[in-house]
């Protein structure tokens, strides 16, 4: 277990997750490490729109969003910004495009501690 | 012919003639030359051009565009002008006359003419100068015309032969030896330019100082060749001078004698220059017409057998006039029959001239010179020229010989000597006369040209026909030869140089020579034959001539008185000693005069002969007494000593003059000796020349005889060759001749025939044989008649065989000369028949005992020769020729028939499975194979040979197999998957209908590696790698995309297992491939089924676990948080399980909140109390849960606080969908409980539902939602968006 620490506070941090308990449950813990969120947003649209707007850190996203399909256009505009992020989701690891084989992946359902690390890992490698 | 000497003295004509002749291709040429001539060279140019007779000729038309020089056809007599040019007309030849030119018809019939001949031989006659051109042309027209231009002075130009578009006239040309000139076109004009120009320069100095130099010329070339010009007509030698001074371009006499001591050949040329003479056959045919009319026969008349005719054609040149003496020579004496040798002499100094006489080769031209007939006679045509007949070759004898310098040829016939005295000067041609006097026999002829005469010799020649110029010599007395001392007095002409002195000096000279004569003595001048070459003025009263011949002896014709002295002071002047006699009382007419002599030797340099000079000194009036006194004073003995010396000296005087005469008869004996061994100097040559052919004849023998010692050396290796043939052969050969006597025979004879090498040439009949052959003889005669060969094979008494053959001796010339019997021993060959027959009969007992049958068919199969076996086919003895309608079934026919052409056509083996007509009656099957038998010589076709198996049984048993596979294949085809039968590796070589139904391949297209077109681009090196694993493991398994027709993949699982042959080899693969895309399609479906599982089940967990998190912090203690979190997972169990089964029976509002009420109120669901009311609407898979959660929470609320809670309470659900006016559906759910009663306000439903609705619901499904709880009234709704569902 990685100690809490504050790599997270007061970075934006975009939560794409069309479930909702799950997403309050990402907000909560990422919240927790002092992380301003933006969202959780539940849709592909939605997702753009604030990644249009900017200032963001970092991003977790749902690969498989109930509402639009795949999260794959918003993890290509994230990835064309330099915008690091991690994959949460239910699939198998080998369910996730190819391309995107490099992005961290956090099974669902989440321990925080991985989440935390696994993103403050992220951003720290930027 | 005019006489060219005649216009030599005339003032030459203003304008000088430019001739020029063509032929064949001459009128480019012509048109090149004057386009490259200077108009302004004052030059008259005359072309005269072979032209068609009956023609208009354009010529001038064509030369006046090339020269800027007025050009005509000459027509009337025009006036000859410079810078003008003349063309001749058709059918005329052109003449000069004067100063104009004149065309004239052609005096020669067609075919004879040469009109260029002609006009050069005018212009050189009428001008003796002039241009002569010769270009292009065939033939040899010009060839004597440019040796009358180059004799009478003219200049001789010809165009290079390479150049000429027909070299022969040019050639032609030029082997006269007359061209000056030979170059291009260009060359050609620029050299008439020069020519032209010096003349000119030449013409203006012929004035009288030119003499000395031309003395300085004759001098230079007399030291160079040795021959003196001194004394040739100095017109005549200026002329040639100027005429090369013309041609190496010299402008003054002075100019070219430096040049001509310069350059040693320039005196050669010059010499060769004066030698020149036009000669041709016949010149001057009349004068030839009265030589043979009035000499030739008087010749015959006079001649003796001994002596034979004699001839001497003197300055003979190319030989022309010998051999037309000689013609008319021969042509008597084949009129006469006569025998007499004929001797003709010819002599000329000019050796090129008399190499070209010697050939007696001449152009063509020279028919024009004589008839046909002579020409016929004396000539061999030799294509481009004749040659003289040896006949006539033999009769002229050619001698390099001056007639000046050496002896001449005597005891002549005739001396022909014509255009040769012109040239001399007077008193040379009389001493000329004087020799051929000398040399002809008495009443022999002197035969002269046109323009010379013997006339002044009235003593010598009595004219026989005076304008033939023909004379007789008159019979002479002993005559001395005539000395030629004219040469030596003009080698050195006394004092040269004084002589050409200015006027003044030459005055004063005179008059001293004058005086001088007139005071000192009288003198003579004498030379060593003491002939008198000069006598002072005064001297003539010393000589007295006696009687007889005209002396210039002085000796002799000096007053007798003298004669004794002078006599032996002359003999001591050549002794070189000077004499001074005692003075001598000399009679003469009146008086008495003391005369003594000073006899002086000439000094003068060696090459000339000695000379003496005799003064006269009179010593004054002798005392006539002192002649007489002598008488009376002297004592008696004086007187009759006197006497006696009077006497002696008469005696000595008669004596001496005796001497003299024999001195002379001795002299003339000399002479004639000289002139026999010049003569024989000739005959030497003559010899010199037949010695050469002997030398060559000679060689020729050489080798001849050095090619017989080859063949001989060749025979006699034949002739070992055969020896050792005979020798070693080992067929006997017996040669006899037509009387059967033996010739020649090889050792295996001797042991047939008794004979040994003694017994050749005897009978063969004498011996006898071991042959059992009796019509030996009766045979040789047999073939010795016939001449056929005769073949026998005989038995010799010791049981060997033997062919005896016996044939015709043919010589080479292919003459019967006997037979020749060969014996050769066939024993070995007969052993072999036998045995052959053996194995014949053996073969004919196999082919019984086979099955086989075995035939022979003629080479083109139309004939069955034979066919035996006895067995399942009819037999055929003897030749068939309907053996295939015998045989053969008829539909069987064609197949077999094609099957024979194609064995024929290649000559190969004929192989063949086909149906027959067995012997039984039935139709069977045979295997028939066949051979050719080749001609080994020439390979085609002898025979065929062939057997034919019955295999009637095996084709039965191959059709029962045939049928039971075709039942196995039926299998295969009617199976599902493809079939197909392939080799080691994946070759197929088979396919099922279905592969070509599915893939759309024709079997055909399969085979091989076919099949693989039809797979997946992307699977075949799978495929390819499958197979090659396939050999080890026995086993093919693979799966891999195939395309159909319209190139659409299903995967398809192919398995391919070997068979195997006895060896254990792999045979074939036999596979089949299985359609399995169906079932990979279901696999792959599941694989995203088991994923979606997946990240179901992990979401589920992931909502538990926020639902467990939520109820516990609503819930204070555990037993409340088992409660309510038991009936929250049990909302969410039912919710799974609806979705399980969503599949067949999808979620619907009504089905959710029905399910859900029912679960949360259990069985209390009064209708009374609960109203459902809406339409099947099917909500998403997706959001099933949320939603069911949602009703969960209201229906768990209702029932502990709102409507089920208390007893009137009421719920009411509804949902309909409405347009939004936005555009888009939406669905409404109403969720309206009243009728509640006693609650109070602290019994408010949990956060957990609350905020389910308000904000998990608009969160994941987009849903606007209202919660509102009062009192008595519980209201929510939920308007879900149009995706979020969809009407049932």
């Amino acid at each position: 277990m990685t100690r809490p620490d504050d790599r997270l506070r007061a970075r934006r941090v975009l939560i794409v997750e069309d479930e909702y308990y799950i997403a309050q449950d990402l907000r909560i813990a990422l919240e927790s490490e002092g992380a301003e969120i933006l969202g959780p947003v539940a849709s592909v649209d939605e997702a753009l729109a604030f990644i249009e707007e900017g200032g963001l850190d970092a991003a977790v996203l749902d690969v498989n969003l109930e509402s639009d399909g795949s999260a794959y256009p918003v993890a290509e505009a994230l990835r064309a910004r330099g915008i690091p992020f991690v994959f949460a989701t239910g699939y198998d690891l080998k369910s996730i495009r190819a391309d995107f084989d490099a992005v961290p992946h956090i099974a669902k359902p989440f321990e925080h501690a991985r989440l935390i690390g696994t993103l403050s890992d992220q951003i720290g490698a930027r | 012919m005019s006489d060219p000497q005649i216009n030599i003295s005339k003032p030459l004509p203003p304008t000088p003639v430019c001739g020029i002749g063509a032929s064949a291709g001459g009128v480019a040429a012509l048109q090149a030359l004057f386009r490259g001539l200077q108009p302004d060279l004052g030059l008259a140019y005359v072309v005269i051009l072979h032209l068609a007779p009956d023609q208009p000729s354009a010529l001038s038309d064509i030369l006046r565009a090339c020269t800027g020089m007025p050009v005509s056809q000459v027509a009337d007599a025009p006036t000859l002008h410079p810078n003008c040019v003349y063309v001749i007309p058709p059918d005329r030849e052109l003449l000069i006359e004067g100063d104009s030119i004149t065309a004239r018809e052609f005096a020669e019939p067609r075919g004879r003419r040469a009109p260029i001949d002609m006009f050069f031989r005018s212009v050189a006659a009428a001008r003796g100068d002039g241009i002569a051109v010769i270009l292009t042309g065939a033939g040899a027209d010009g060839a004597s015309g440019v040796k009358a231009i180059k004799e009478g002075g003219g200049i001789v130009m010809v165009q290079e032969p390479a150049e000429a578009a027909f070299p022969m006239m040019p050639q032609n040309a030029i082997a006269t030896g007359a061209v000056d000139f030979i170059g291009s076109i260009h060359g050609i004009a620029e050299r008439i330019a020069e020519v032209a120009q010096s003349k000119e320069a030449v013409r203006s100095l012929e004035t009288d100082d030119t003499a000395n130099d031309l003395r300085r010329i004759i001098g230079f070339l007399r030291t160079r060749t040795g021959h003196d010009f001194s004394s040739y007509k100095r017109a005549t030698v200026l002329r040639r001078v100027m005429r090369r001074m013309q041609v190496t371009r010299c402008n003054d006499l002075a100019a070219y004698a430096d040049m001509l001591r310069r350059v040693p050949e320039e005196a050669k040329e010059l010499f060769s220059d004066l030698l020149i003479s036009v000669t041709m056959f016949f010149r001057d045919a009349g004068a030839f017409q009265l030589l043979e009319t009035r000499a030739i026969s008087a010749i015959f008349d006079q001649a003796n057998e001994d002596e034979g005719i004699r001839a001497w054609v003197v300055g003979c040149a190319t030989g022309e006039e010998a051999y037309s003496i000689a013609m008319l020579l021969l042509e008597e004496a084949g009129r006469r029959r006569s025998a007499v040798p004929i001797q003709i002499f010819a002599s000329d100094l000019d050796e090129e001239a008399l190499a070209t006489a010697r050939d007696g080769r001449y152009p063509r031209d020279i028919e024009i010179d004589m008839s046909e007939e002579r020409l016929r006679r004396f000539f061999v045509d030799e294509g481009t020229h004749y040659r003289v007949r040896k006949e006539i070759r033999d009769l002229v004898l050619f001698a390099s010989h001056s007639v000046l310098k050496d002896p001449p040829f005597t005891r002549l016939n005739l001396v022909s000597c014509r255009n040769l005295l012109i040239y001399l000067e007077r008193s040379l041609q009389q001493q000329l006369c004087s020799i051929f006097h000398y040399a002809l026999r008495p009443d022999g002829y002197l035969f002269l040209g046109s323009a010379e005469t013997a006339e002044s010799m009235t003593d010598r020649f009595l004219p026989v026909d005076r304008e033939a110029r023909l004379y007789q010599a008159k019979p002479r007395a002993s005559q001395p030869l005539p000395m030629m001392s004219q040469v030596d007095r003009l080698v050195a002409p006394p004092r040269p140089a004084e002589a050409s002195r200015a006027d003044g000096a030459a005055r004063f000279s005179a008059a001293h020579e004058a005086a001088l004569e007139k005071f000192s003595p009288p003198s003579v001048l004498v030379d060593e034959g003491n002939a008198i070459l000069n006598m002072s003025a005064s001297a003539g009263r010393f000589i007295l001539h006696g009687g007889g011949p005209i002396s210039s002896n002085l000796a002799a014709i000096v007053r007798p008185e003298l004669r004794l002295d002078l006599g032996l002071a002359l003999g001591r002047a050549f002794s070189r000693l000077p004499t001074l006699t005692h003075p001598v009382p000399v009679r003469f007419d009146a008086e008495l005069r003391r005369i003594a002599l000073n006899v002086q030797p000439v000094v003068t340099d060696d090459r000339t002969a000695p000379r003496a000079i005799v003064f006269f000194l009179d010593s004054g009036p002798a005392r006539p007494e002192e002649e007489i006194a002598a008488d009376d004073t002297r004592p008696d003995e004086i007187r009759r000593l006197q006497g006696e010396l009077k006497a002696a000296q008469e005696a000595l005087v008669v004596s001496r003059h005796e001497h003299e005469v024999s001195v002379q008869d001795l002299r003339a004996a000399n002479e004639e000796l000289q002139s026999i061994n010049e003569e024989y100097r000739s005959t030497a040559e003559e010899l010199e020349t037949s010695k050469e052919e002997l030398q060559s004849i000679n060689e020729e023998l050489h080798t001849v005889n050095a090619e017989l010692k080859h063949k001989l050396e060749g025979i006699s290796v034949a002739h070992g060759d055969l020896r050792n043939i005979t020798a070693t052969t080992e067929i006997g050969t017996l040669f006899l001749d037509t009387e059967l006597r033996i010739r020649l025979f090889t050792p295996p004879v001797a042991e047939l025939v008794n004979i040994t090498e003694k017994d050749v040439g005897r009978l063969i009949t004498d011996f006898t044989h071991r042959l059992e052959y009796g019509a030996i003889e009766a045979d040789a005669q047999r073939v010795l008649r016939n001449l056929s060969p005769l073949d026998r094979e005989v038995r010799g008494r010791d049981g060997r065989w033997y062919v005896v053959r016996i044939r015709p001796y043919r010589t080479l010339e292919d003459r019967i000369n006997g037979v020749v019997l060969s014996f050769v021993d066939v024993t070995a060959r007969h052993k072999a028949e036998t045995k052959l027959a053996e194995s014949q009969r053996q073969l004919h007992a196999l082919i019984d005992a086979s099955f086989q049958v075995v035939y022979r068919m003629d080479p083109d199969w139309k004939q069955m020769r034979e066919l035996i076996g006895g067995g399942f086919l009819a037999d055929t003895r003897s030749p068939s020729d309907n053996w295939l309608t015998h045989y053969i079934p008829p539909d069987e026919q064609p197949e077999v028939q094609r099957a024979i052409d194609r064995a024929i056509a290649t000559k190969s083996v004929f192989d063949l499975e086909h149906r027959v007509n067995r012997s039984d009656g039935g139709v069977g099957w045979t295997h028939s194979r066949a051979v050719p038998l080749l001609d080994p010589e020439t390979g085609e076709i002898l025979e065929w040979f062939g057997s034919a198996a019955d295999i009637t049984a095996r084709h039965e048993a191959e059709k029962a197999l045939g049928d039971s596979e075709r039942r196995y294949r039926v299998l295969i085809e009617g199976v599902a998957q493809l079939v197909f039968i392939a080799e080691d590796g994946g070759r197929w070589s088979w396919s099922s209908s279905q592969w070509h139904a599915y893939s759309g391949q024709t079997e055909r297209e399969s085979r091989g590696l076919g099949w693989m077109r039809a797979v997946h681009p992307d699977d075949r090196e799978l495929v390819m790698a499958a197979w090659k694993e396939a050999g080890e493991k026995g086993l093919l398994e693979v799966e891999y995309r195939i395309g159909n027709a319209q190139q659409n993949y299903r995967w398809f699982r192919t398995r391919a297992t070997p068979s195997h042959d006895l060896q254990g080899r792999v045979r074939e693969w036999l596979g089949t491939s299985t359609d399995v895309d169906d079932l990979r399609q279901l696999q792959e479906n599941q694989s995203v089924m088991v994923s979606e599982l997946q990240h179901r089940t992990r979401n589920l967990i992931a909502v538990v676990r926020s639902i467990s998190d939520q109820t516990i912090g609503s819930t204070p203690d555990v037993a409340g948080f088992r409660a309510k979190f038991n009936l929250r997972l049990a909302a969410l169990a039912r919710v799974q399980g609806l979705l399980s089964r969503s599949d067949e029976e999808p979620i619907t509002i009504g089905t959710l909140v029905r399910s859900e009420l029912a679960a949360v109120l259990g069985t209390a669901m009064d209708p009374g109390r609960v109203t459902l009311r809406g339409p099947e609407i099917v909500l998403r898979n997706r959001d099933v849960q949320t939603f069911a959660l949602a009703i969960h929470e209201l229906a768990t609320n209702a029932q502990k606080y709102g409507a089920f809670a208390s007893p009137t309470g009421r719920l009411s659900v509804t949902w309909q969908t409405h347009n939004d006016g936005s555009g888009g559906d939406r669905v409404c759910l109403d969720w309206v409980e009243d009728g509640i009663v006693g609650r109070s306000a602290s019994e408010t439903p949990g956060g957990y539902g609350r905020e389910l609705i308000e904000r998990a619901l608009p969160y994941s499904l987009g849903a606007r939602t209202s919660y509102v709880i009062g009192r008595e009234q519980v209201r929510c709704s939920i308007e879900l968006p149009r995706e979020r569902f969809s009407k049932a």
